[in-house]
C-alpha cells in the first residue's frame, strides 16, 4: 500500500478505492492466465472494506471469491499472489496448494484448504475461541458467500459462537448467486439477519457495493467482539457482476446491460462520492489506477519468468506431516 | 506403578498432557461433569473445572472438528472426541478438506490435535462400527489404536504432543477390561512403531485393537499344534511400521493380517499391498486377511459374534497359509 496517493481529507476511504482498484487488477491479471478462475467482479466493496476492517494480530478468513483480494489489503505482493495462482515456485506455498482459495497462508490469514465450503467457518469458531482461552484481544472474521451460507456448519457454528460469546464475525458476501443458484430462492425465509438472530446473534445488513458502509460493519462489530460483546453476523448484499468463474457464459440469468453493472459498481460509486466530496479528483483517480495497473503489468511479467517448482522430494509422503 | 484400566490409563495421560501444557483443552459432548462416555474423561471436571479448558459441546460433531482444527491452527492443542467413530463420518468434511494443513501451507500452519473416539463390539451392544480406514486415507492425518492399557496412557501423550491431528481409537470392549502395571511417571510410545506382543518363528500375525488378543489366544492354541505364532501390535495404524513387519517376515515367512474394521477398503490391505512391494521375496505362502465380511454389522448376539473375527478364524489362517506353502524353485 506504500505507493499510494496519501492526498485527501479520508485517508479511509482512500484506501479503500485504492484497495478496490488494486484487487481488481490483480484479477484481471489473473483471467489472463486461467480460465477457470472465480472472480470476484462486483464484489470488491465487500471484501475490501471487511479486511481492511481487521487490526493487524486479528485473524481474517476470506471466502474463496476475492480471497486473493483480501490477501493483498493484508501485506501479500502481487507478485507472489500471480504466482501462487500460475503454480510458480516463488508463490505463497511453492505450488503445493492453489493460490486462489487464501492467497499468502499466515497465523492470521487462512480459511479454505479445498472446494468444500463450510469448515473455514467452523476453523473461524475456533480461532476465536483460542483467542478467548488465551485471554487475548484478537477477533476474527470470516466471509463466505450466500451459498456456503446454507452449509450446516454455518449453524452449528453460529449456535457455539453464541453458546461460548466468542470474538468472532460471521460476513455473508451474498453476491445473488450460488453458481446458478438465485439466493431469493436457496435462502428460505428471506433475510440470513433473521437466521443469525435466531442464534441470539446480533445481525446487521449492509449495503455491499459501498466499501465505507462495509468496512464501518466490520470495526464495530469486531471492536464490539473484541469488548466481549460475542459474535455478529453480516450480510452484505452485493452482485457477482461475472459468471462463476471466468469462462461461465451465465446462461441461467439475464443479461445485465453495461449501464446496470457499471451503476452499482463499487469503485465507480466509492470514487463519485469521494470526487463529489472534494477529497478525489479525476486525476488522482487516474493516477491510482495507473499505480495499479504498473504495479500487475510488472509482477506478472516476473512471474511468467519465474521458475517452476522442482519435483524433487515435494511429493514424498513424509512431506504430509509436520515434525 | 498402578494397576489401570485403559480408560484410567488414557485419563492418566490426560491429565499429564493437560497440566503439563496450558495449551491443551478438551472439546466434546458430556465430558465434564458427566465424566465423558465409559467414563473417558473421570475426574479431570473435578479438579480441573476452573481452568475454562474443558469444554462440553453441543451435538454438532462437524463444527466440533473444525473449531478444534481452527483453535490448532491458532496455537491450541485441542483433544476434542466425537463419542463413538460411528460418528466420525460426520467430520468427514473438515478431515478431507484439510488434508494436509502442514502441506498445503508449506509448513506455514499446523493443526496439533486430537481426535478421540470410541468403537468395536463389546458389552455396550452400540456404536460398534470402526470407520479408522477412512482417516488412513487422508494425508498428513494420524491414526493410533492401542490395544493395552500401558500403550494407551503413552499413546495418548505423543498424540497430544504430536504436530500434526491425530485420530485416537479407543475399542470398548478393551477400556474397561484387563488392568495392568502403568508406570505413574512420564513415558511415551512413539506414533509409527508396532510392539512385537510375542515373538514367534512360523507365522506373523499383524494384529489391532482388540485382535491383539485374540491373537494371542490364537497363537496359544497354535503352539499346542507346534506352530510359533509372531504376534504384532500395530499400535499405529498410519503411518504404520512396515520396517518393523518386513523384519518379521523375513524370518517368519508367512502373513496374517488381522483386523476389526470391514476387510473391503480396510487399513489391513494397504500392509498387504506394502509387504507385497517391498517383501515379496520374504513370502513362503499366501498373505492372508481376517476382517469381518463387508456387510452392515448385525445386531443379535450370535450373528455380531459370527461377523467378529475369533481366535479360530484367526488361526485357521495361520493353518492356511502354512498349507499353502509356496514350492521353492
Amino acid at each position: 500500500m506504500s505507493a499510494l496517493p496519501t492526498a485527501g481529507v479520508n485517508s479511509v476511504a482512500n484506501e479503500l478505492l485504492a484497495g478496490m482498484i488494486r484487487g481488481r487488477a490483480l484479477e484481471a491479471a489473473v483471467k489472463t492466465v486461467s480460465g477457470f478462475y472465480h472472480a470476484a467482479l462486483g464484489e470488491e466493496a465487500v471484501i475490501v472494506g471487511a479486511f481492511k476492517a481487521l487490526a493487524a494480530d486479528d485473524v481474517g478468513l476470506p471466502h474463496y471469491r476475492g480471497a486473493i483480494v483480501a490477501s493483498l489489503m493484508r501485506g501479500a505482493t502481487s507478485r507472489e499472489l500471480l504466482a501462487g495462482i500460475v503454480g510458480k515456485v516463488t508463490g505463497p506455498t511453492r505450488g503445493r496448494q492453489r493460490g486462489d482459495f487464501v492467497g499468502k497462508f499466515s497465523d492470521t490469514h487462512f480459511g479454505l484448504f479445498s472446494g468444500t465450503l463450510g469448515p473455514s467457518i467452523g476453523y473461524a469458531t475456533g480461532s476465536a475461541l483460542a483467542a478467548t482461552l488465551d485471554g487475548s484481544n484478537v477477533a476474527t472474521l470470516v466471509t463466505f458467500g450466500d451459498g456456503t451460507s446454507n452449509s450446516g456448519l454455518l449453524y452449528e457454528s453460529l449456535n457455539i459462537a453464541s453458546m461460548l460469546k466468542l470474538p468472532v464475525v460471521f460476513l455473508c458476501q451474498n453476491n445473488q448467486f450460488a453458481i446458478s443458484m438465485p439466493a431469493e430462492k436457496a435462502i428460505a425465509g428471506g433475510a440470513l439477519t433473521k437466521r443469525a438472530e435466531a442464534f441470539g446473534i446480533a445481525a446487521t445488513l449492509v449495503d455491499g457495493n459501498d466499501a465505507m458502509a462495509v468496512y464501518e460493519a466490520c470495526r464495530t462489530a469486531l471492536a464490539a467482539a473484541r469488548q466481549g460483546a460475542g459474535p455478529h453476523f453480516i450480510e452484505a448484499r452485493t452482485y457477482r457482476a461475472g459468471g462463476h468463474w471466468v469462462s461461465d457464459p451465465s446462461a441461467y440469468r439475464e443479461n445485465l446491460t453495461p449501464e446496470i453493472l457499471s451503476a452499482q459498481d463499487p469503485i465507480t460509486r466509492l470514487a463519485e462520492a469521494m470526487i463529489a466530496g472534494g477529497s478525489l479528483d479525476e486525476m488522482a483517480l487516474a493516477e491510482i489506477r495507473k499505480q495499479a495497473d504498473a504495479e500487475i503489468s510488472e509482477a506478472m511479467a516476473l512471474v511468467q519468468d519465474d521458475p517452476w517448482p522442482e519435483a524433487g522430494d515435494v511429493i514424498a509422503t513424509a512431506n504430509a506431516y509436520a515434525v | 506403578m498402578t494397576r489401570l484400566t485403559m480408560v484410567e490409563a488414557i485419563v492418566q495421560g490426560l491429565r499429564e498432557e493437560f497440566e503439563r501444557d496450558e495449551r491443551v483443552f478438551l472439546f466434546g459432548q458430556d465430558i465434564g461433569k458427566f465424566g465423558g462416555p465409559l467414563q473417558s474423561f473421570k475426574g479431570l471436571w473435578e479438579d480441573h473445572k476452573d481452568s475454562g479448558r474443558i469444554i462440553d459441546a453441543p451435538i454438532s460433531e462437524e463444527a466440533i472438528a473444525a473449531v478444534s482444527f481452527g483453535a490448532a491452527m491458532r496455537g491450541r492443542r485441542p483433544v476434542f472426541e466425537l463419542m463413538f467413530s460411528e460418528f466420525t463420518p460426520l467430520a468427514m468434511a473438515v478431515f478431507g478438506s484439510e488434508c494436509g494443513i502442514n502441506y498445503k501451507t508449506d509448513g506455514v500452519l499446523q493443526a496439533p490435535l486430537v481426535m478421540r473416539t470410541k468403537f468395536g463390539t463389546g458389552p455396550h451392544r452400540g456404536h460398534p462400527e470402526d470407520f479408522h480406514s477412512l482417516f488412513v486415507h487422508c494425508p498428513g492425518v494420524k491414526v493410533v489404536m492401542p490395544s493395552t492399557p500401558y500403550d494407551a496412557k503413552g499413546l495418548i501423550k505423543s498424540a497430544i504432543r504430536d504436530p500434526n491431528p491425530v485420530v485416537f481409537c479407543e475399542h470398548m470392549a478393551l477400556l474397561h477390561g484387563r488392568r495392568e502395571e502403568v508406570p505413574s511417571e512420564e513415558y511415551l510410545i512413539p506414533i509409527g512403531k508396532a510392539d512385537i506382543k510375542r515373538d514367534g518363528r512360523d507365522v506373523t500375525v499383524v494384529a489391532s485393537g482388540a485382535m491383539v488378543q485374540r491373537s494371542l489366544q490364537a497363537a496359544t492354541a497354535l503352539a499346542s499344534e507346534g506352530v510359533e505364532v509372531e504376534v504384532i501390535d500395530l499400535r499405529s495404524i498410519s503411518p504404520f511400521d512396515i520396517d518393523l513387519i518386513l523384519a518379521s517376515i523375513e524370518r517368519t515367512r508367512h502373513l496374517v493380517v488381522v483386523h476389526e474394521a470391514w476387510k473391503t477398503g480396510g487399513s489391513g490391505g494397504e500392509i498387504v499391498a506394502e509387504v507385497a512391494e517391498k517383501g515379496h521375496e520374504f513370502l513362503d505362502g499366501p498373505v492372508m486377511r481376517v476382517a469381518p465380511a463387508h456387510i452392515p454389522i448385525p445386531y443379535s448376539l450370535p450373528l455380531e459374534k459370527a461377523f467378529i473375527p475369533d481366535q479360530d478364524d484367526i488361526a485357521n489362517a495361520v493353518r492356511k497359509t502354512l498349507a499353502r506353502k509356496r514350492v521353492s524353485a
